[in-house]
């Protein structure tokens, strides 16, 4: 069920009359049944695979908060038990996300030697949202290992923790102890969750349909060319409008996300904020994607050592987290190629980056510099976005020659300019006003006349130019 | 935002003839009903899309036809933007099959899979245009049945915004995006090849259950049926399973694909018949076409002059080729 489908909206309709005639505990119940119904609507095959994490991890974590009992601390028995978790999580996800990508490598690896292997042709399908409900999983086992949270009592709380289905198949990847707080107290209403629900989901659906599937037809037309048969600026134009999808398609799906939980009374953590204005990497890491940034800080960087053992080592952290962050998107080595990009930019910044001491308060740039800098970061975050578009590495070094080897102004150059303008500008101007203020819910506090105009922009845009083709969120393949 | 959307809504059923072509000739529809069951009999329509509009030309069909010795025939065309055979089944079905005004011979023109199952049902254009309330059992049994497909039919029916989104669109980007049509033609082209690329090796087979369903109308109103493969700037293939079809429910069918003097150079837009292209096409469907229609003039003869269509008419399995074509132009 895609959130931009009208069975979706009657699902989330029936969940929502009967949860505000249900007690809390209820509540929680049905919930968990409509995140198994909901999980079940993509491929019903898979709801054992998020059965089989969400059993294992209940118990491991109950095993691990054991081994610290009163009788004594067991630290093997602590770390056999977590090793059980990662072997069990990461198996399942390493299967059947990678088996296929690191079989076919292995082949032509052989191959290149002049010899035959022989693997399993296996035609795995990869489970939608495997990657978002593993990683929050493994969390909450790291977090109860670390004694950072008290492992939960109810089973059916902790299934509903990994099955809640605003954020179960593409995040945020939800910490246990912001939700399972959530989840364990009755929930109560505030006069402003209908209104910071309507503008989180009116929101997101303008980015997925109106920006997003959009920006897909211009994106797929130039990716799918031979880059010789482009001119440079056509490629470029390909870059820019999929630097608009992915964040349209993604953020869009994060904002519903958000406002439907909200109108269930959770609270989801806020995953993109304003990432084109980054004017640094680490800056873009703190806006983009944000549940996964600081999910790969703080279980893969911080405990490889981050930045307390000098600065070869930190690049060290840096490289190998982001090689791993790319990797987490999919299996090809575009991917891989584009995590790498970002670990050599937050490598090359870091020397350069002043973060502020603590009470510090952060001096603000000079207006043009802040301009130059988000222009900047924005080209080197789009010459990722190349990559992780491009089919092959070949293509993406195809078109990036191009950019620098032809630069004639053609039909298609023009028409991507001015599709682009016309679907986007409106938002980045949306959300450079936001910036401003550093208040993502501004428009909701707004006077009446400039939401009015908004909510109306947004409606008759929605209403006049969805695109005919539904496109799948980017990353429910993920 | 509701008395916003309220205002599109007018504004777009208010306005909306002069926003296309399309739209104005989808208004004039009825009017072109009637205005054909007035007319001499034979009363020929001819049942397509674009490429019909462009392609065919009326007058030259008459002229044609005139040299062949069929005089006094009544011809128009009913050719909605972008639709296929489950369009014009309830295009036909509504506006003159459930009205009463049936023309005498329907000639569908179509290239590639607008004739198969497989061609994209306009869902919205059968909300707006095509169908009414009565033929919902029929179209939620055949043609649309997917929920999201259903709940997007009806709220093309009630809401006009809705129904003519896609029209609106184009209207609004051919005013803001240089170069809109052509390069979103070219993108189209791009984005289609790429999907046979990397369609399996083996792509289902083409089935024509909507195409029997039109043959099957027409028979039960006694309207014959001619189905033309139209010619493109491309080769166009043909599915052997569509001309078995066609025989088999009793239509003729004639294969226009190949047709002298109609080169690359005379599709004005590499989709589109130019003005030259479309005399030429036109002669030949009326050439391929006057055997029948001279047969359907004896029979109102016969029958004592009726000027009402021709109900003891017998339609004629026939499959005509180019050959047999310049075989009639041959003095």
């Amino acid at each position: 069920m895609l959130f931009n489908s009208y069975i979706f909206w009657v699902f989330f309709a029936g969940v929502i009359v009967l949860y505000r005639v249900l007690p809390h505990k209820l509540q929680n119940r049905m919930l968990l049944a409509a995140g198994y119904i909901f999980y079940g609507s993509w491929d019903w095959r898979f709801l054992s695979l998020l059965l089989i994490t969400t059993v294992v991890d209940y118990a491991v974590a109950l095993r691990i908060a054991a081994c610290q009992s009163a009788q004594g601390p067991r630290p093997a028995a602590k770390k056999a038990w977590l090793i059980f978790s990662l072997c069990v999580n990461l198996g399942l996800l390493g299967f059947f996300k990678y088996y296929g990508f690191f079989a076919r490598e292995c082949v032509d690896l052989f191959e290149r030697f002049g010899l035959t292997l022989s693997l399993p042709t296996l035609r795995v399908i990869l489970p939608v949202g495997i990657s978002f409900y593993t990683f929050q999983s493994i969390g909450y086992v790291v977090d109860v290992y670390r004694g950072a949270a008290v492992p939960a009592r109810s089973f059916l709380d902790y299934a509903l923790y990994v099955a809640f289905f605003p954020q179960l198949v593409a995040g945020p990847i939800e910490r246990f102890n912001h939700m399972m707080p959530q989840i364990m107290a009755p929930r109560v209403s505030k006069p402003s969750d209908f209104a910071e629900g309507l503008y989180h989901v009116l929101a997101g659906l303008f980015k997925k349909v109106v920006i997003a599937d959009n920006m897909a037809f211009v994106v797929n037309g130039i990716f799918g060319s031979e880059p010789s048969k482009l001119s440079g600026l056509d490629c470029l134009m390909g870059v820019y409008a999929f630097a608009f999808q992915v964040y349209g398609d993604f953020s869009g799906y994060s904002s519903i996300a958000q406002g439907i939980a909200k109108w269930l009374g959770f609270d989801l953590m806020a995953n993109f904020r304003m990432p084109y204005f980054a004017q640094t990497p680490g800056d873009f890491w703190r806006r983009w994607h944000i549940s996964l940034s600081t999910w790969l800080r703080d279980y893969l960087y911080i405990p490889l050592g981050g930045n307390r053992h000098g600065a070869w080592q930190t690049y060290r952290n840096l490289m190998l987290t982001m090689f791993l962050g790319g990797l987490w998107h999919g299996a090809n080595w575009t991917f891989v190629a584009w995590g790498v990009l970002h670990g050599v930019l937050l490598c090359a910044y870091r020397p350069f980056e002043r973060r502020p001491r603590r009470g510090e308060p952060s001096a603000r740039p000079p207006a043009w510099r802040s301009v130059i800098a988000a222009f900047i970061m924005f080209h080197l975050v789009c010459a990722g976005w190349l990559l992780f578009r491009a089919d092959t590495i070949g293509q993406a070094w195809g078109m990036f020659s191009q950019m620098f080897t032809d630069v004639r102004v053609t039909p298609l150059t023009t028409y991507a300019i001015a599709t682009i303008a016309f679907f986007v500008g409106p938002a980045m101007l949306f959300e450079y006003w936001i910036e401003r203020s550093q208040d993502i819910l501004r428009l909701t506090r707004a006077a009446l006349l400039v939401r009015a105009g908004a909510y109306s922009y947004v409606a008759l845009m929605m209403l006049v130019f969805h695109p005919t083709l539904n496109y799948e969120f980017i990353y429910f393949q993920f | 935002m509701a008395s916003v959307l309220a205002a599109a809504e007018l504004a777009g059923r208010f306005t909306g003839r002069w926003l296309s072509v399309d739209e104005s000739h989808v208004r004039e529809i009825p009017e072109i009903a009637r205005r054909l069951h007035a007319g001499p009999p034979p009363r020929i329509l001819f049942l397509g899309n674009s490429l019909t509009r462009c392609g065919v030309d009326l007058e030259a069909f008459r002229a044609e036809l005139r040299v062949r010795g069929v005089p006094d025939v009544a011809c128009e065309k009913v050719v909605p933007d972008g639709t296929g055979i489950s369009e014009w089944y309830y295009y036909f079905k509504r506006h003159f099959a459930d009205a009463n005004e049936t023309p005498d011979v329907v000639i569908v023109g179509f290239q590639g899979a607008t004739a198969s199952d497989q061609n994209l049902v306009r869902v919205e254009k059968l909300g707006q245009d095509a169908c009414t309330l009565r033929d919902i059992p029929e179209l939620f049994t055949s043609d649309v049945e997917g929920f999201g497909d259903r709940v997007q039919f009806l709220l093309s029916y009630c809401f006009y915004s809705v129904g003519k989104q896609t029209n609106m669109q184009h209207r609004v980007l051919s005013w803001v995006v240089p170069n809109y049509i052509q390069e979103t033609q070219e993108l189209n082209q791009v984005v289609q090849s790429g999907r046979k690329k990397n369609a399996p090796s083996a792509p289902p087979r083409s089935t024509y259950r909507r195409l029997e369903r039109l043959m099957s109308m027409l028979r039960r109103i006694d309207v014959r049926g001619v189905f033309v493969a139209m010619p493109g700037a491309t080769d166009q293939t043909l599915d052997p399973m569509l001309v078995e079809t066609v025989r088999e429910g009793g239509m003729t069918f004639v294969d226009g694909r190949r047709i002298e003097r109609l080169g690359a150079e005379r599709f004005f837009d590499g989709v589109h018949m130019d003005a030259a292209a479309a005399d030429v096409y036109s002669r030949f469907v009326a050439g391929a076409i006057a055997g029948q229609l001279k047969e359907l003039t004896v029979a109102r003869r016969s029958a004592g002059g009726q000027p009402d269509r021709i109900a003891s008419a017998k339609s004629r399995v026939e499959t005509r080729t180019i050959e047999d074509t310049r075989e009639q132009r041959r003095p």
